[in-house]
């Protein structure tokens, strides 16, 4: 069981932070079964299963942390109303996308009360997922860790120690090494630096 | 062009490092330097390449998180091959027994299991609106989102009968009692909204008073009557679910 509790300002922080400490935010959200049993109940009672609940449950997550870290979280609902409200939206968008509309929901939505926040959900297209796994794919394994972890506000030390590298300024050097290889591949490909700005 | 040349100092705006004279001169720099904008925008597309590997490492721990807990509520055990044959065999008997004993053997599912599969608390969205000015209803709207339930009740309990929103009140007032876990004063609550006249409540309302007459249990006559009859009624909203509950129930 996770000891650690949070306060919705104090997970906001910790996601936002990075490092181990989003992860550990993370997996708290992860671990409040109540919650997810709350997103799989509303899928399955919406012509979806236990697997399309789980998935969704997932999903809400990323966008979730996307997000809070984008800014895009304005912190006016609590973080969890606020993480149901995503899976909804998400499983409501599919079903949408399938034409098998008309969901059961004992309480149907409203008028528009403006002032209560409402997620914000960039939808990934699949050519966009294509474009940047392809780039990704010019990476080695390592480099790949190693600029990801860095993205995340891992430290270089943390960098260092997780990946067993031999110490910090080796962790700084490859990451300098790789993320200039990234920016290199992009240059020599300006084919491909057009597709992403018209995705992005 | 070199991009070397350039790295480090992108590298230092995007971090915030810069100090503000630096940042300004960069920033100018930007305008008139084509090289360095171009490398700064390479800089900036290889970083939403790095987001999508990011989302794409979560979504691998949420989906290693998720098979850790089913191995750990499954035991876990590491079995070799001859034994794993045996007990799939094995297994694969009592399925067999249980699939033909499956009436007599089977429990329903508990009316806590019944209710947690069935009941929808609203949502933010769901209670949005009506042309209401700020008052109780409103405030208690806002509570009952934020999941501050006491305040809920206390905000929908001063709305009192006769005022034209009481029916709304006290609908919403049983979804803060079951967000306490206080079930049999959710049941009177949602009674009031399923014997009322206002059709927006009343269906939502009778539902939701089965819902935690099932979760109070055991269920009566008078409430499986009820519950039968939504079943049968193909206008019903809650027509589908009603019937999945009295089929599980049996």
């Amino acid at each position: 069981m996770n000891a650690i509790t949070y306060t919705n300002e104090s997970l906001v922080a910790a996601i936002k932070n990075g490092g181990t400490v989003r992860q550990t935010a993370i997996r708290w959200l992860y671990d409040d079964k109540e919650l997810q049993q709350r997103v799989v109940s509303f899928v399955r009672n919406n012509r979806g299963n236990q697997e399309d609940g789980t998935d969704m449950f997932h999903e809400g997550i990323i966008v979730l942390d996307r997000n809070i870290r984008e800014d895009k979280f304005r912190g006016e609902a609590p973080v969890k109303g606020y993480l149901y409200s995503i899976c909804r939206f998400l499983w409501m968008n599919q079903m949408r996308k399938q034409e098998r509309v008309s969901l059961v929901d004992p309480i149907k939505p409203a008028q528009e009360e403006p002032d209560l926040e409402t997620p914000e959900v960039t939808f990934r297209t699949e050519e966009r997922k294509n474009l940047l796994s392809h780039l990704l794919d010019q990476l080695g394994e390592q480099c790949r860790k190693v600029l990801e972890m860095w993205k995340l506000s891992y430290s270089m030390a943390e960098i260092a120690e997780t990946l067993q590298l031999s110490n910090e300024a080796n962790a700084r050097k490859i990451k300098y090494r790789c993320h200039l290889a990234l920016m290199e591949f992009l240059e020599k490909n300006p084919g491909m630096v057009k597709q992403l700005k018209d995705v992005l | 062009m070199k991009l070397e040349n350039y790295y480090d100092r992108i590298d230092q705006y995007h971090a915030g490092e810069l100090s503000t004279g630096d940042r300004q001169s960069f920033e100018r720099e930007l305008g008139s330097n084509s090289d360095l904008r171009q490398a700064e925008e390479l800089y900036r597309l290889s970083l939403s390449a790095l987001d999508y590997g990011v989302e794409e490492s979560l979504r691998n721990d949420l989906k290693k998180w998720e098979q850790e807990g089913n191995r750990a509520a499954s035991g876990g055990r590491i079995i070799s091959l001859r034994r794993g044959i045996f007990i799939l065999s094995a297994a694969a008997a009592v399925l067999l027994l249980v699939f033909f004993a499956r009436p007599f053997l089977m429990p329903a599912p508990s009316s806590d299991e019944l209710f947690a599969s069935y009941y929808e608390a609203p949502t933010e969205s769901s209670m949005r609106g009506g042309a209401v000015p700020q008052n109780a209803l409103t405030t208690g709207k806002t509570a009952l989102a934020e999941e501050s339930y006491a305040d809920a009740v206390e905000d929908f309990a001063r709305i009192p009968e006769g005022d034209p929103l009481y029916v709304e009140a006290q609908f919403y007032l049983g979804h803060a009692l079951v967000g306490l876990n206080n079930f049999s004063a959710a049941k009177k609550a949602f009674e009031i909204a399923a014997n009322s006249n206002e059709s927006k409540f009343k269906e939502k309302g009778e539902w939701n008073y089965i819902l935690a007459c099932l979760k109070l249990g055991p269920m009566d006559a008078a409430v499986e009557s009820k519950l039968k009859t939504i079943a049968q009624n193909e206008n019903s909203s809650f027509a589908k679910e009603a019937r999945e509950i009295l089929k599980k129930m049996k």
